[in-house]
């Protein structure tokens, strides 16, 4: 009878370290509330001011070009679509980033996929911004607009929220799922606009 | 633990790499642009941004485009609206201005590569126009017909006289993009109908397509646009 009672205790200690692991600093269940609030706050901030700038600016209708390409619109075209491929890369590898079996060039290559894909998009922004601004004058450009807003917003929110351990697990699929999503139809209302409408060339 | 602060710092670092990729990004476009829009002179075209530009490259002929109201107005407030057109003396160009109280937008163009967009004040029977790189009018309303001067940006100053007129005559202004390029069509229709317009892709300028005055659309390179008629009110010049 006695004998058992410290087996009982024994296995306790272990136990609670178990426990305790995940949440070392006995942090409330909801503590990542404020964090992701605010992160969700600073996309807002960023997709209001990209519109907003856009909307206000006046398009100075000037461009930098690129050689190689028939013109600075198919410079943007072509930008996009090998940002969209980037982001199809994103979506296969984004599944096994948490995956222990993974391959361990998994995580490298969905971070470098991502990067650059950002990157390809950045000369496209500044050109939509900058030289034709906020167009709602047709559907398609005002759903282009206001998704051009929403993608740097998502991914604004997304990159802050990967420096924060603890949030629910479900939070950076679904910002990342929102991230691929509004480039999937960045790339459908302009490329392929552009591609179907113009020509399929470089 | 190395590992994982390094998990934490790298998506700011692809942020901020992302913001100074943007940052340099506008800084390179907006140092060109006014070299590039001064040699056209297209009075719509940069240089208007409010804030990003470097203040070193912002061009020194802006002029104040901020209509100033002032306490007396001339016009009875029941006639918010009237709409003059004409042209030229020597027939160069097609004028048609737009008041709305005491604001005032103009437009002049020759429908192939002249044109201003104008804005300022009726002040008593005084307007008092200015446009970009130097283009202005001065004029003054003389029973119901305005009589003036116009000068482009390009050094031109013709006299010209603009009758009030009504609907169809008026300005007409396009915002669109055209194969990439920022497109501004303006247009400035005289009472009969008769429509004179000039079309900015990009950096070059020629005749405007015909508009359809009944529902504002017309077809530029194959693509249907929609243009709306400007009102005195209307910020024609920045903005």
């Amino acid at each position: 009878m006695t004998h058992t009672r410290p087996p009982v205790d024994a296995p306790a200690p272990p136990a609670e370290t178990v426990v305790s692991r995940p949440r070392p600093r006995a942090e409330p269940r909801d503590a990542f509330r404020l964090p992701l609030l605010s992160f969700l706050l600073a996309g807002c901030a960023v997709a209001l001011v990209l519109g907003v700038y856009a909307a206000e600016h006046e398009p100075a209708g000037y461009s930098l070009d690129v050689p190689g390409f028939s013109s600075p619109l198919y410079v943007k075209a072509w930008l996009t679509t090998a940002a969209t491929v980037f982001g199809v890369v994103q979506l296969l590898t984004a599944a096994r980033m948490h995956d222990a079996g993974a391959r361990p060039w998994t995580r490298t290559l969905h971070r470098w996929s991502g990067r650059l894909a950002v990157v390809l998009t950045i000369p496209v922004v500044v050109h939509c911004v900058y030289a034709l601004g906020f167009q709602s004058g047709s559907t398609r450009a005002l759903v282009h607009s206001a998704l051009g807003c929403f993608f740097y917003g998502v991914f604004v929110t997304k990159m802050l929220a990967l420096t924060r351990r603890g949030l629910p697990r479900w939070v950076v699929p679904v910002l990342g799922g929102a991230v691929f999503t509004s480039l999937i139809a960045l790339w459908l209302t302009s490329s392929l606009w552009v591609f179907t409408s113009s020509g399929f060339r470089l | 633990m190395s590992a994982r602060r390094r998990r934490a710092a790298s998506p700011l670092a692809t942020l901020g790499a992302v913001v100074l990729l943007t940052v340099v990004l506008f800084a390179a476009n907006s140092r060109v642009d006014p070299a590039a829009s001064t040699a056209p002179a297209y009075p719509g075209t940069g240089g208007a941004e409010t804030s990003t530009a470097p203040p070193s490259a912002e061009p020194t002929t802006e002029p104040s485009a901020e209509p100033t109201p002032t306490s007396e107005a001339p016009s009875p407030p029941a006639e918010l609206q009237a709409v003059y057109a004409g042209v030229t003396s020597g027939g160069e160009a097609t004028i048609a201005m737009a008041v709305n109280d005491d604001q005032v937008a103009a437009y002049l163009c020759d429908g192939a590569a002249i044109e201003a967009w104008l804005q300022g004040t009726l002040d008593g029977d005084t307007i008092t126009l200015a446009g970009r790189n130097g283009a202005g009018l001065s004029g003054s309303v003389t029973d119901g017909t305005v009589f003036g001067t116009v000068t482009t940006s390009s050094g031109l100053t013709m006299p010209f006289s603009a009758a009030e007129s009504q609907p169809p005559a008026g300005v007409y202004e396009s915002r669109t993009t055209l194969d990439g390029l920022a497109t501004r069509i303006g247009w400035a229709v005289l009472p009969d109908g008769t429509q004179v317009g000039v079309a900015t892709v990009g950096d070059t300028k020629r005749e405007a397509p015909p508009l359809d005055l009944t529902d504002g659309t017309f077809e530029i390179d194959g693509s249907p646009g929609t243009a709306e008629p400007i009102t005195g009110s209307d910020t024609v010049v920045g903005g």
